[in-house]
């Protein structure tokens, strides 16, 4: 009986192992990964209040600067970079999402950065 | 006991039979493996602006190769993500029905593939060709405007499956 049993075990072992191997297939895993970083000054812009419309951010390191600007839709904004030697650069920022400008590599403006300023308006 | 005698009987004879109907797929077509060339590397992104990897894109969208004997069908399917997660916050992902593209020829281009726009959310069928599959997979992240900063990771399971004839 307890060989009977055993042959029964093998039987049903077979089985499905059988089944299993059959319907099997092979996977693989991918890794899907992004780094979020915070560019410099943006906390500075963060809190937009509508009723304040002028945000300033102040920089201390100017090595690598990227800024962006949400905007909302009914408004637009002017962006103002101020040089330490008195220059000003104006950019006008009419899309809703103004890509990431950065100034990296214009080693002119960067060395000389004092002041960002952002202005904005109801369109 | 008779009762015994037949359901072990019928245990052996359908076991045997599906181990042997299994080895014949080795002959007829089968799907020896799948490996992982490339991730699906986002980089670095900012809050609040979304990042879109293309599919044709090299060295950042995921891209894998199934191997087998050529002329065997697989079907392909996925089990995609809908966000990432640096460990304490996600990050929302979207992958759309043109996300997905596929070659089987002997010199695979990522840039003009056999199969152009494939629905990575559908179970895909296809033909193993004289160069296995290659298969790659772009997507799109969508940072909030104050993501926090750090890590995000997730996994994208792919699963193939050979298709007996």
């Amino acid at each position: 009986m307890a060989f009977k049993l055993f042959l029964y075990l093998i039987a049903l072992i077979l089985f499905i192992a059988a089944i299993s191997y059959s319907d099997s297939g092979v996977s693989a895993s991918i890794q899907v990964s992004a780094t979020v970083v915070q560019p410099i000054g943006l906390s500075s812009f963060t809190s937009f209040d509508s009723s304040n419309k002028e945000k300033d951010a102040n920089f201390n390191n100017n090595s690598d600067i990227q800024f962006l600007l949400r905007i909302p839709s009914e408004q637009s904004a002017i962006c103002i970079i101020e040089t330490a030697d008195g220059h000003q650069i104006t950019y006008s920022v009419t899309e809703d999402l103004l890509p990431i400008a950065s100034m990296k590599g214009k080693s002119d403006i960067i060395s000389a950065i004092k002041q960002i300023t952002v202005i904005y308006t109801e369109n | 006991m008779i009762q015994f005698v037949k359901i072990k009987g019928w245990l052996i004879t359908f076991g045997i039979v599906l181990i042997l109907l299994s080895s014949a797929d080795i002959t007829w077509g089968q799907v020896s493996g799948v490996s992982v060339v490339n991730d699906l590397n986002f980089g670095s992104i900012l809050g609040g602006v979304p990042k879109k990897i293309d599919k044709g894109t090299p060295g950042s969208a995921a891209e894998f190769l199934v191997t087998g004997i050529a002329g065997s069908d697989v079907t392909i399917e996925f089990t995609l993500p809908t966000y990432m997660n640096d460990g304490t916050y996600n990050m929302q992902m979207i992958f759309n029905n043109t996300d997905c593209a596929m070659d089987s020829s002997s010199s695979p281009d990522q840039t003009d593939p056999d199969y152009k726009n494939l629905d990575p959310w559908d179970v895909n069928n296809y033909t193993i060709g004289s160069g296995g599959i290659t298969i790659w997979l772009g997507g799109k992240v969508v940072p909030k405007l104050l993501q926090d900063p750090g890590d995000y990771a997730a996994d994208i399971v792919v699963t193939v499956t050979f298709i007996a004839r």
